[in-house]
């Protein structure tokens, strides 16, 4: 059994009225994608946001830990241990500093080698293919695919254990989905782990070594992606499957939903 | 950028155009007769026969575009007129007061600057502590007391009881400390509350959040990243103050009987006394022109999306 | 409404207004009664807060005073308000040449700070109250008539006014019945914001002896008299203050409340205007 890098153990939390998660548990592994599919307001952002500690304020833990490695919750977590890749690039990168002086301050945090020439280097691993003029431009000069990809590049280089991917795909067109992708699957190796978090199954079964389905604040599911076509799935999972199995039909569930949601 | 510094220096010329042209005409839609308003400050009755003398005189008999064209001619020569009250000359007598105007407006602009961008920070940074609380009921009170009543306050409280600061009039530096204190009170408050609101803004902000995570220490973050991004606004808001500081110089040299134009002012409105106000109000422009620009060029240095434009 | 805090604001308000409207019945003397036997009375049953420098009873003159700043202010925005609606409107709707016009007016009345630019219309239209309020509301027009076009232009493209327009209502009832709801609780809320800030530029104007004249009972002009007796008398000059002060943060609360309350951009007349 690989090492256990991150351990839930029984995560319950909630705002004063509302209860959003119920006894979660779950643990990531060192060497494997773990995905957390749901769909919005299953709180699958929530247990992302418990990890790294940083829950809205008007939420609290009600009970339960999260354990890193063998150790409790510290701000030296942050960078060496877990980093994260998030969705928006746009809003990530601060607007006023160019994407070299954030990459630098970012690597110098971590006691990492930050010379112009390591951060092309990494800029040209996420084919990135004009890396000096990347480091010298502003985050509204670049595209988000571009973003992202800098936000990959950022995370290959702190080799932290743990990376958290909240829809890093999400605002990008088909072609763009599959290259970042395919570099979070580059991403992975048999020391760390990526957690990510999302709710299309398509990217599931693209990167995915296990699957964890949340509805509700309730881990329904969780077990490993060849098992994705067994017939014991949770009826929520088999749902899941059934919907993006059939895009016509999917399409009809999303514009039905849609339009019930405005009413 | 230096295109950019020379465009904007050429379109000062333009607006002060426009500027004079507004200024002179609509002081003529008014209903005041400046030949009646000359004759008033010299003390003669305005008999029907005295005005027409005076309108002669000052050229008022004139069509309009050409009394227009025959002031502009001497406005670009910095010769605005003499005054009706003084009978000296307008701009001479405005630059005579002026420099005394700018040391105050521009001291109290540092006060505001020294006072409200710390304490904004301080009260966004500690959000809802005590020393929050504390700048948040300064900002109240700043913003909501008149200011030359604050004045006379001061001078109640340190120059008449503690006896420690002088009143009135002008006795060397400690003079300026109460009108400074004066007059920065109100935009101090108000920059206060903009510096916390734009530093809480940042404080949470999703790049905070991505470069927290990513390892980079706090003080960082907030030292550079979040100051540098709040600031912006703020600069903006600097600017607009500066123009209300120099209106509020007008009140505090009032009340603490400051050789400044506010004295001058004042009167020449009250007597009508058109070249001064004209030649104020032109003064006042360039004075803002100025200052603005200046706003400008730092926001662009600040702002890289102005500066760069996107190139996707 | 659940907002304590607001609904205890409002009283304030409404006491102040109500004692500004009853005046005569709240008080037996008129704040004109000079009475130059009985200066600087301290306070007493007769005389709440004593009276001042020629006799006149100090509380009188306070309650008498809130009238001026009251009227003043309220003149103040029914004519921004008025004009702000049609200019704003005219701009946002017409757009084109008539905007670009007014616009490029409006930029040149921004370059210059209020205080400046309301010295200068009253250098125009000669001193006294009543030029004060119509100085003071051209200095604000500008702003508001940007707002205003601001909001008109949003509003312009919404769903439900599009859908309106293609059914084929008429511009007119367009402008009534939905934009001009929009319009006036936003300003309405933002002015609420203003009015403090426009004492203040009253009483200011008035100190300088531009605005209101002695003997007038208004708060500014009591200072002012109070101010040659400082030394002996600093209460004559500390009452009519707490006054403004009082009423200009009572506008100042009230305004931020609603404007959080109901999530009123601010900084509008900033956004582009080309």
């Amino acid at each position: 059994m690989s090492e256990k890098l991150i351990s839930v153990e029984n995560l319950s939390a909630g705002t004063k009225h509302n209860q959003i998660l119920y006894n979660i548990s779950f643990d990531i592994f060192a060497g494997e994608i773990l995905c957390l599919l749901g769909q919005s307001g299953s709180g699958k952002t929530m247990t992302a946001s418990a990890i790294l500690n940083m829950m809205p304020e008007n939420v609290a833990k009600t009970s339960g830990q999260i354990l890193y490695g063998e150790k409790e919750f510290h701000n030296g977590i942050y960078g060496s241990y877990i980093s994260t890749i998030m969705q928006n690039p746009a809003s990530c990168f601060g607007s006023v500093f160019t994407i070299g002086q954030q990459f630098e301050d970012i690597l110098k945090a971590n006691n990492k080698e930050y010379t112009n020439e390591k951060m092309c280097k990494m800029l040209e691993m996420v084919s990135l293919s004009n890396p000096y003029d990347i480091l010298n431009s502003y985050p509204h000069q670049l595209s988000g695919g571009m973003l992202q990809r800098v936000m990959i590049a950022v995370a290959l280089s702190l080799e932290s254990r743990v990376v958290i991917a909240d829809e890093p795909t999400s605002d990008l067109d088909v072609l763009g989905q599959k290259e970042i992708l395919d570099l979070i699957l580059k991403l992975k190796n048999k020391n760390n782990a990526v957690l990510m978090i999302t709710h299309n199954l398509s990217v599931v079964k693209h990167v995915a070594d296990r699957i964890i389905v949340m509805e509700n604040g309730h881990i329904v599911d969780n077990f490993y992606k060849d098992e994705l076509y067994n017939n014991e799935r949770h009826p929520y999972t088999q749902k899941l499957i059934d919907a993006n199995e059939s895009q016509y039909i999917n399409k009809w569930n999303i514009n039905f939903g849609a339009y019930n949601a405005n009413m | 950028m230096i295109s950019f510094i020379i465009k904007r220096v050429l379109l000062i010329i333009p607006i002060m155009f426009v500027v004079s042209f507004l200024v002179f005409t609509i002081l003529r839609l008014g209903p005041v007769d400046p030949a009646q308003a000359y004759l008033l400050n010299s003390r003669i009755p305005p008999t029907e026969e005295a005005l027409k003398v005076t309108r002669a005189e000052l050229g008022l008999d004139k069509p309009f575009f050409t009394q227009y064209a025959i002031w502009l001619k001497g406005a670009v020569t910095l010769d605005f007129g003499l005054s009706y009250m003084t009978k000296r000359d307008a701009f001479g007598d405005l630059i005579y007061y002026f420099p005394t105007t700018l040391k105050i407006t521009f001291l109290a602009m540092i006060m505001v600057i020294i006072v409200s961008i710390p304490l904004g920070i301080l009260g966004a940074v500690k959000k809802d502590s005590i020393a929050d609380k504390i700048v948040k009921l300064f900002s109240f009170i700043g913003v909501s007391t008149p200011s030359f009543w604050f004045g006379f306050l001061l001078i109640y409280l340190f120059a008449l009881k503690l006896n420690i600061l002088p009143p009135f009039g002008f006795e060397g530096v400690s003079s300026y400390i109460l009108p400074i204190l004066t007059l920065g009170l109100m935009s101090s408050a108000i920059n206060m509350r903009i510096t916390r609101t734009s530093f809480l803004e940042h404080i949470t902000s999703r790049s905070t959040k991505y470069l927290k995570i990513q390892g980079v220490s706090n003080n960082t973050i907030m030292g550079k990243y979040v100051l540098k991004n709040s600031m912006i606004p703020v600069v903006t808001s600097l600017g607009m103050h500066f123009g209300e500081l120099i209106g509020g110089a007008v009140v505090v040299e009032v009340l603490f009987a400051l050789p400044g134009v506010g004295r001058y002012v004042v009167s020449s409105i009250i007597n009508h006394d058109y070249p001064v106000i004209q030649c104020f109000m032109i003064l006042m422009t360039a004075v803002f022109i100025i200052v603005n620009l200046i706003i400008d060029i730092i926001y662009v240095y600040l702002n890289p999306k102005i500066k760069y434009g996107s190139i996707i | 409404m659940k907002d304590k805090k607001l609904i205890f604001l409002f009283i304030m308000l409404g006491v102040i207004i109500l004692s500004a409207i009853f005046a005569p019945l709240i008080t037996p003397y008129s704040p004109y009664d000079i009475d130059l036997s009985n200066r600087f009375a301290s306070i007493s049953s007769s005389h709440i807060l004593g009276t001042d420098h020629l006799g006149r009873d100090v509380f009188t003159r306070l309650i008498y005073g809130s009238r001026m700043s009251l009227i003043s202010v309220l003149a103040i925005m029914v004519i921004i308000l008025v004009l702000s609606l049609i200019i704003g409107s005219a701009a946002g709707f017409q757009g084109g040449k008539l905007d670009n016009v007014l616009m490029r007016i409006s930029d040149v009345m921004l370059t210059f700070p209020t205080f400046i630019l309301a010295l200068f219309f009253i250098g125009v239209l000669g001193v006294g109250l009543i030029n004060v309020i119509i100085a003071i509301a051209f200095t604000h027009l500008a702003w508001y008539s940007r707002i205003v076009r601001s909001i008109v232009l949003e509003t312009k493209e919404k769903n439900y006014v599009l859908a309106s327009k293609c059914m084929g209502t008429p511009k007119l009832k367009i402008v009534i019945k939905h934009i001009m709801p929009q319009v006036l609780s936003q300003v309405g809320i933002l002015a609420t914001l203003d009015l403090g800030h426009m004492m203040l530029h009253v009483a200011g104007l008035s100190f300088l002896g531009l605005g209101v004249q002695a003997p007038v009972a208004e708060w500014g002009v009591m200072i002012n008299d109070a101010a040659p007796f400082i030394r002996q008398h600093p209460e004559l000059m500390i009452y009519p203050g707490l006054c403004i002060f009082i009423t200009v943060a009572i506008f100042n609360s009230i305004g931020e409340r609603l404007k959080d309350r109901y999530k009123i951009k601010e900084d509008r007349s900033k956004e582009s205007a080309v």
